[in-house]
């Protein structure tokens, strides 16, 4: 990709050194290098979600049926006695290849009809993989706990992870492809009339957004050594992507970030203590962000670093 | 041979509620262009409200639509005015989203109110059971089969010989025609969303004569009406009966001679494949 500049190497680069200077802050315990981990996946799942969610406006309730694949590729070759940093591009093929193999057809649809068709394919997913006894049905797989990689090489595997997807994400957005989706976005007819090819770009970009998204899924099986069906196939799991891009800012680069940062602060220091209510929370939450901040947090924090940078730049 | 025969007579009659179940669906897209992902809640809440009528004052399911007719109406139409309306020119997914947020905070709602364990109810007649030749057939089925048909001719009739069907009909067809002619288009948005959302809660009525509920009941149902709408043309009566039943027997067939595991895979796998092939593109 042309589009991918010196300065978003740079930039990777920088966040990566960050990463690595509070590395003993967040790996100070195993609850704080657990919320590293968990940060890093959701960015990982946020970014994936957004290249097509954000940048084609194409809504997905079924990327738990990527992220599973992924999680199930990584923890039976781990179990096969593969290395687990190798299984992960493994994960990744795996999953772009599912995700082509149903994104081809229904990204012919548009609108609600794409985000209807996607919940039938995941749950489809999700019930098939319940039933395969081979894969150790609907109890899911434990994995070897004495080979667990230790929170350094956990935490370094997520950084880099993380940080790739960021930068994929703003070269995608800076690119033809990129520019191709938005127009798809705002105008179907004269995205197409203006020789964009409609099709054959959102199945790209979602095979990209479908790689990412099991390599996420591998490195969830890879730190939590235990994947059931009905979690990494879940529902839930599909719809907290949509709800952290939401939160962050639909469409740009930085909002997934932002996002999966505000939505794993919400999920574990506030529903923590409103167990009893936190599906009607998230409800809550979505309602007012689409009736009254449907672009996010992110042109607020935007709006913020001007204003610091009037005042003291 | 018999095997096959009940097996096909059962998917008729399940199928039959299928249709009845998702046609408030397709006459919301129909009327005012909005997924109602809210659907399965309020399927779920009709269960619940007639499990819990009959419980406390032993009131027969079948009775019990009485009240939730007038409540799904009355909840639904909420609903549009307060939050749905605001949105009414966002794109159709942001309503999607909206409306899925109603459907958390009324699962939420339930798992409150009814904890997460399996209800079922049990009338006089749940385990009879009627021979019709070589045939068993369920007692309760037949009778939710049929109040399901005639819940099909009133709503036909109500659609066709009245007014508030003919200014359906219309605001359906082209809203700013509609509202060019004096059709109060706002008022028919509510009353369309009332009428669905009446539908659902009335299926789940129907629905408890023979399902356990849990808060977590409406999202299979949804789908499966997706399905039968989809299918079936959103809002064509008759193409959407047919629907209904054809999914029914589907899902039978796949239990019978395949896996009862894979009963609902059959729904999903034919919503994503009617989708694909109607290519229908969304505006």
């Amino acid at each position: 990709m042309s589009s991918f500049t010196r300065r978003h190497l740079l930039l990777g680069v920088g966040a990566l050194g960050g990463l690595a200077l509070i590395a003993p802050l967040l790996l100070a315990n195993p609850y704080s290098s657990r919320l590293a981990q968990l940060l890093f996946m959701n960015i990982l799942l946020a970014s994936a979600w957004n290249l097509v969610g954000g940048f084609a406006g194409q809504i997905s309730f079924g990327n738990a049926s990527l992220f599973g694949v992924g999680a199930y590729a990584t923890s039976m070759l781990w179990l096969a006695g593969f290395h687990p940093f190798l299984t992960m591009p493994v994960a990744a093929l795996l999953a772009a290849l599912y995700g082509v193999a149903w994104g081809w057809p229904c990204l012919r649809l548009r609108g609600p009809y794409f985000a209807i068709a996607t919940i039938g394919v995941a749950e489809a997913t999700r019930i098939v993989a319940n039933h395969i006894e081979a894969a150790g049905g609907a109890s899911g797989l434990t994995l070897p706990l004495e080979q667990d990689l230790g929170p350094v090489l956990l935490y370094a595997l997520g950084a880099v992870l993380a940080v790739a997807a960021v930068l994929v994400s703003a070269a995608v957005r800076r690119s033809r492809l990129g520019l191709g989706l938005i127009a798809l976005r705002e105008d179907a007819q004269a995205a197409a009339a203006s020789g964009v090819n409609v099709a054959r770009q959102q199945v790209t970009v979602f095979a990209v957004t479908a790689a990412l998204t099991g390599l996420a899924g591998g490195y969830y099986a890879v730190f939590t050594l235990y994947i059931v069906p009905e979690k990494v196939f879940g529902f839930d799991l599909s719809i907290s992507l949509v709800l952290m891009v939401l939160v962050g800012g639909i469409g740009t680069v930085m909002g997934p970030v932002l996002g999966a940062g505000i939505y794993l602060f919400l999920e574990q220091f506030v529903l923590a203590s409103l167990a009893d209510i936190h599906l009607a929370a998230f409800g809550a939450l979505l309602i007012f962000i689409i009736l009254l901040e449907p672009r996010g947090a992110a042109p607020r924090v935007a709006q913020f670093v001007r204003l610091i940078r009037r005042r003291f730049g | 041979m018999v095997d096959l025969l009940s097996v096909l007579a059962s998917g008729i009659l399940v199928g039959t509620v299928y249709a009845y179940m998702a046609y408030g669906l397709g006459l919301i897209y129909g009327v005012l262009r909005v997924v109602n992902l809210a659907h399965g809640a309020f399927l779920t809440l009709g269960v619940y409200v007639t499990w819990w009528l009959n419980t406390t004052f032993g009131m027969d399911p079948l009775v019990s639509i009485l009240i939730t007719v007038p409540l799904g109406f009355a909840l639904g139409a909420t609903v549009e005015r307060t939050l749905v309306f605001r949105l009414r020119d966002s794109p159709p997914v942001t309503t999607l989203l909206l409306l899925f947020g109603v459907w958390l905070i009324v699962r939420n709602a339930l798992y409150l109110i009814f904890g997460g364990a399996d209800r079922s109810l049990l009338t006089s007649y749940s385990l009879e059971s009627l021979a019709v030749g070589p045939l068993t057939l369920s007692i309760p089925r037949l009778i939710v089969s049929a109040f399901s048909l005639l819940g099909f001719v009133v709503l036909a009739l109500m659609l066709k010989r009245t007014w508030s069907g003919l200014a359906l009909r219309a605001v359906a067809q082209d809203r700013e025609a509609a509202a060019l002619s004096g059709v109060p288009v706002n008022r028919v948005w509510a009353v369309a969303f009332g009428i669905g959302s009446a539908l659902a809660m009335s299926a789940g009525s129907l629905m408890s004569l023979f399902y356990s509920v849990t808060p977590e009941f409406g999202a299979r149902f949804l789908l499966k009406s997706f399905c039968v709408v989809v299918l079936g043309g959103l809002t064509n009566i008759g193409g959407i009966l047919v629907a209904g039943i054809g999914l029914g027997i589907a899902e039978d067939l796949t239990a019978f001679y395949i896996h009862t595991g894979y009963r609902d895979v059959v729904s999903f796998l034919v919503l994503t494949a009617a989708l694909v092939m109607r290519r229908a593109d969304a505006d």
